[in-house]
């Protein structure tokens, strides 16, 4: 019986059981968690050289960097990362200042997040992927819902 | 991180052994700078010249992100800056590349 995902994935990410998520797609090279949160599967986006990262945007791995980035696809910071009628949230995960993850809230309060190269998931809470390699939730975003 | 230490019988089977602790290490990263700071990865590129037909191989079975080492290791980048991001079309220049040179 293959070992489940979330365990062999427990030295990485400690959070993850079986309860808590449930996985959504198949694993992907082409895109990553940060186009995954902005409704993107074909672009992987980081700021460095080789990478999708919007215009105009500075390519710095840093918090501001990465609001910045949100902001082209019409992501604003928010205070909270409750559930609120008619806005769609992110949250920017990172390791001390340095961006590690996002993910990207539900109309029914879960989350979804692409993890890395590998697949995409929904998880419960923002403390399902944290606590491991992605650090922890330091900011939000948000933007009303339209037909995006 | 350390690298797992094996008896690698040719260029291949090291080339094999770090790409799989490096697909295993960076299993969850979305971040492209950690990735490649990954000590296989880095490895890999130490390998030098004679690895670019096994990362051109690997890189035409599934797009994977061997640019990076593929860049550091010919010194040449043949991405466009406007394919930036597009796996497929990153890769599709490396191959294209390889073909040129005759190292596919």
């Amino acid at each position: 019986m293959p070992v489940p995902f979330h365990e062999r994935v427990r030295h990485l990410l400690p959070s993850l059981i079986a309860e808590n998520h449930r996985i959504t797609s198949p694993a992907s090279w082409q895109y990553n968690c940060i186009a995954w949160v902005v409704g993107k599967t074909d672009s992987w986006w980081w700021p460095i050289p080789g990478r999708f990262w919007p215009a105009w945007v500075a390519r710095e791995e840093t918090l501001e960097a990465f609001i910045a980035a949100l902001a082209t696809e019409g992501f604003s910071p928010c205070l909270s990362p409750e559930l609120e009628l008619g806005l769609e949230k992110i949250a920017l995960y990172s390791m001390g200042s340095i961006p590690t993850h996002a993910a990207r809230q539900l109309l029914n309060g879960w989350w979804t997040s692409k993890l890395g190269p590998n697949f995409d998931i929904e998880h419960s809470d923002l403390a399902a992927v944290a606590g491991g390699i992605y650090g922890t939730s330091a900011v939000f975003s948000s933007r009303a819902i339209t037909d995006h | 991180m350390s690298l797992k230490t094996t008896a690698p019988t040719s260029l291949e089977a090291e080339f094999q052994s770090l790409a799989h602790q490096w697909r295993e290490g960076c299993t969850l990263l979305s971040s492209t700078s950690a990735m490649v700071a990954h000590p296989a990865y880095q490895a890999i590129i130490e390998l030098g010249q004679p690895v670019v037909p096994l990362l051109l191989r690997e890189l035409e079975k599934e797009p994977v992100h061997w640019f990076e080492a593929l860049k550091a290791i010919t010194g040449e980048d043949p991405v466009s800056p406007k394919d930036w991001g597009n796996i497929p079309a990153m890769a599709s220049a490396w191959l294209a590349w390889g073909r040129q040179r005759n190292l596919l």
